[in-house]
């Protein structure tokens, strides 16, 4: 059990090769309960690298990462469910209902189904998702497979959650709910690490974002992150990545 | 427990939204259990008519068979195929049952969720298993009960429930050789990246396995319940191994492209 406000996430001196190919390296970060790190940078920079390593999804090739101070994939190992994840690609059984995959999930985590179904409903309802809820997910848009793939990331309790390009295939409204609940969850504790190429939406939600090309190349803090965007993110990325 | 139950209720749920599959597994065993049956239902007729019974045994002569050797042969292939078919169609279902998570992309989110590597083979094995082992007792619970009563093959009915050591092979040998097979065909799929190279080494490399297993059981069968037991007990300690070297295996990073 990590507290909150403590580094749930803790890299030191991180990095990971495929072959002979270094995708990270040098990488020695933190994320802590209660903040939204974002993660940016070029296509190929390493960020889903980033994040599978914090998943304990990948083994680091150097140094060490940690997540509520055990090492990450030796935690994914262990099967300790304290990692909730949201990527690109949903992720569900296609010859399943929306709810059947929820309570699927959900049962992992010793969920009841009707546990889940209470918490699934309400972000169904907010997502403008029940229409689909009791679809086969096979017949579903992949933005209404991307909303279920949210709705299980959020109806799980982990202490770090993790999202990958979430809003690839989402509406606006869509993609506003999932940062709304974001924020909510990082607020109310947990810690949150969030890829995407929305620069306007990495300062709205973040408490720092991260620009990754290799390794770090630059931090930027936001003092209010419900101030209104006024764009240093975009301004700090040229700087960072230049001419790549 | 709890994430072994999930895994294979799922796989379960997947299994019968694919209505044709299971209808294949089944017309298979009802397509041998009507040939075969066919077969032994007119020597039946046949025996009670003696000028017939002479002709037919006159033209097998001129073949250089007897009707004996004939039903001797018969008799082991059925009951051989019958026994096969459980851990064929376990093995065709495991397959794919852990590659069928990496080509969804659910397999990310089964890793992080808290059921260990172990669980997660054992749970799809489980769930492959289900169909398979109903047909088994449905079909050649069934078959065998009614084809061994018939007077024609007393002097086999002990390949067809007459014998304790049938109902072991029956209940136990068979189920427990499926597991096996099917224990090795789960770590297939979870080591293998895609369907082609699964079901490659699950047809020739288990597909075999699994005839071999057919005709053990059935030749097993007149050496008495000790030989059964042992074999399946065998089966079950191969399954267990497979498994734990198997969630070895794929402990590395789950991943990587």
């Amino acid at each position: 059990m990590c507290p909150s406000a403590a580094p749930v996430v803790v890299m030191k001196g991180a990095g990971r090769s495929f072959g002979s190919r270094v995708v990270l390296s040098r990488l020695t970060l933190t994320v802590s309960g209660g903040e939204v790190v974002g993660v940016v940078g070029p296509n190929g920079g390493g960020k889903s690298t980033l994040l599978l390593l914090m998943a304990g999804l990948l083994r680091p090739t150097l140094g060490t990462v940690t997540v509520c101070g055990i090492e990450a994939h030796a935690l994914s190992l262990t099967a300790a469910g304290h990692v909730g994840l949201v990527t690109a690609r949903p992720g569900l059984y296609p010859l399943l209902t929306g709810r059947e995959n929820l309570r699927h999930f959900g049962g992992l985590f010793g969920l009841a189904p009707r546990e889940v179904d209470e918490r699934a409903e309400p972000l169904a309802r907010a997502l403008e998702l029940t229409s689909g809820f009791d679809e086969r997910v096979g017949r579903l848009s992949t933005g209404m497979q991307q909303k279920l793939s949210l709705i299980r990331a959020l109806l799980l309790s982990p202490k770090l959650l993790l999202f990958d390009e979430p809003t690839a295939n989402l509406d606006p409204l869509a993609s506003k709910v999932l940062y709304t609940e974001v924020r909510k969850r990082a607020d109310a504790g947990l810690a949150c690490a969030l890829v995407t190429h929305d620069l306007n939406a990495a300062e709205a939600v973040c408490d720092r974002v991260l620009i990754v090309d290799g390794t770090v190349k630059r931090e930027v803090a936001f003092a209010d992150h419900r101030a209104a965007p006024t764009g240093p993110l975009l301004a700090a990325w040229q700087e960072a990545i230049g001419a790549r | 427990m709890r994430g072994i139950l999930q895994i294979a209720r799922t796989e379960v749920l997947e299994h019968r939204r694919q209505p044709w599959m299971l209808f294949i597994l089944a017309a298979n065993y009802a397509i041998w259990i009507c040939s075969f049956g066919a077969f032994f239902l007119v020597f039946e007729k046949m025996s009670s008519q003696p000028e017939a019974m002479a002709m037919v045994r006159q033209q097998m002569v001129g073949l250089g068979v007897t009707v004996e050797a004939t039903l001797q042969l018969a008799t082991s292939t059925f009951a051989s195929l019958l026994f096969t078919n459980l851990p064929l169609y376990v093995a065709i279902m495991s397959g794919t049952s852990v590659l069928h998570d990496r080509e969804c992309g659910t397999m990310p989110f089964l890793m992080l969720a808290p059921v260990t590597r172990r669980q997660l083979l054992v749970g799809k094995l489980a769930g492959a298993m289900a169909f398979p082992l109903a047909f088994h007792l449905l079909f050649v619970g069934t078959s065998s009960v009614l084809l061994g009563r018939l007077e024609l093959l007393a002097p086999y009915a002990h390949k067809f429930g007459a014998s304790p050591a049938w109902w072991v092979a029956f209940l136990l040998g068979a189920p427990c050789s499926a597991a096996f097979v099917g224990s090795l065909g789960t770590v297939i799929s979870a080591l293998s990246r895609d369907v082609r190279t699964a079901m490659q080494y699950t047809s020739f490399f288990i597909g075999l396995l699994s005839l071999g297993i057919g005709f053990v059981l059935v030749d097993g069968i007149s050496q008495g319940v000790v030989l059964q037991l042992a074999f399946a007990i065998g089966c079950m300690i191969a399954a267990a191994l497979t498994l734990l070297i198997g969630a070895q295996l794929i402990s590395e990073d789950v991943a990587s492209p």
